[in-house]
């Protein structure tokens, strides 16, 4: 099966950077800046945080890459480094977060919607009224679509509670737009 | 369809975010400093005492040469590789102390290659010791010590080589495969304007 052209490259950069080309490690950066800022001020409450934590995901990615054994599986790495930075600013708060969700995830049906990309907007401002867990998996699940296997790896988390999550998530910002655009809530369903 | 029509909804809440522009400038210069790592303070203080130590010796080295007794041609080799390699890798360190203990990338490649040379030159320099001694013992000895030197400098050398050639296969196997994958991407792209009916920007006009 043909594969998608992005991770290729990212895969060709990885072992660009392994070979000693500086400028390949600068296009990595580039290309994935934008989304793990926005996944770093999902985790963190200030601007400056997500910012700081950004810089350090690139020090310990500039240090550690050449250990990556699978340069095609960057994206879960990378999202777990910049998820590890963000925890040092959290410790405090990580102690207090509540326990795992209590509903058997095996229970929970495939929650399949997805919000319209017109709405991103309303989405945005929906996401940063869930709470922390809720905001990391839904924030990794929208911008990257990735499957919940490989967001229990970055969160480290079983796959269970990650559905678990990401269904509430759903569920919650599903309701959010519905309020957001009175008798519109059918335009959000996206299946 | 115009990119906006094809920015996914990640890409969408990406845009939608604003962000701090004095947090980016102070980001961005955080990050140059990837493009070159710094000395320890407790490397600097050592290098340091280590640059006057290395010139000294050099040129402690090359007076003798000029000044000192006559030596057989070998030693007179080895003494001349180790007074160049000292040298150089003193003002290495010196050029790396004076820019305030950073080292780029490129800096450090230099100081590779100059490892290299320097150890390749003084095997062929100890090799030349070995042949103008004149006791059996010591010239087996100063012959182990070229051969332990040139065998350890050209094993360093082959298996950065072999790590190279395999990378440089991987990504040209890699750079196949993101060809084919664009060919097809665009090709399915193509049929999906064809099926939608959208004009393409290669159409020709109808015949009259």
């Amino acid at each position: 099966m043909q594969r998608d052209p992005s991770p290729i490259r990212d895969e060709i950069l990885v072992l660009k950077h392994r070979l000693g080309d500086p400028s390949a490690f600068e296009e990595l950066m580039r290309r994935w800046e934008p989304r793990l800022l926005y996944y770093l001020r999902r985790l963190v409450p200030q601007e400056a945080d997500a910012w700081d934590a950004l810089q350090r995901t690139w020090m310990a990615a500039f240090r550690d890459l050449r250990r990556l054994d699978d340069p095609g599986a960057l994206r879960a790495w990378l999202y777990r480094v910049a998820r590890n930075q963000a925890a040092s600013h959290l410790r405090a708060e990580s102690a207090r977060r509540p326990p795992a969700d209590p509903v058997d995830p095996d229970d929970l049906p495939d929650l399949a919607w997805t919000p319209d990309p017109e709405d991103a907007e309303a989405v945005h401002a929906a996401i940063e009224a869930l709470g922390p867990a809720h905001r990391e998996v839904v924030a990794l699940h929208f911008l990257e679509a990735m499957p919940l296997a490989e967001i229990a790896e970055v969160v480290g988390a079983p796959v269970g509670t990650v559905k678990s999550r990401l269904y509430h998530a759903k569920r919650l910002l599903r309701r959010a737009l519905e309020a957001h655009e009175p008798g519109g809530g059918r335009r959000h369903d996206r299946r | 369809m115009t990119a906006d029509d094809a920015a996914t909804l990640g890409d969408r809440l990406i845009r939608v975010e604003s962000e701090d522009a004095g947090l980016r400038r102070r980001y961005e210069e955080g990050t140059l400093a990837l493009r070159e790592r710094r000395l320890t303070p407790g490397q600097k203080a050592l290098a340091w005492v280590g640059v006057p130590l290395d010139f000294a010796l050099a040129a402690a080295m090359a007076y003798h040469l000029w000044a000192g007794p006559a030596e057989p041609p070998g030693w007179s080799a080895l003494l001349a590789v180790a007074a160049a390699g000292l040298t150089a890798i003193g003002a290495w360190t010196l050029h790396v102390l004076l820019h305030g203990g950073r080292v780029p990338w490129r800096a450090d490649r230099a100081f590779q290659a100059l490892a290299v040379a320097a150890g390749l030159g003084l095997a062929a320099a100890a090799f030349q010791v070995a042949r103008s001694l004149d006791d059996r013992r010591a010239a087996l000895g100063m012959l182990a010590v070229a051969f332990v030197v040139a065998a350890g400098t050209g094993t360093g050398l082959a298996v950065e080589w072999m790590k190279r050639l395999r990378l440089e296969a991987r990504i040209a196997a890699l750079e196949n495969e993101l060809r084919l994958a664009e060919l097809s991407r665009d090709v399915a792209a193509l049929g999906r304007d064809r099926g939608d009916g959208r004009p393409r920007s290669d159409a020709s006009p109808p015949p009259a």
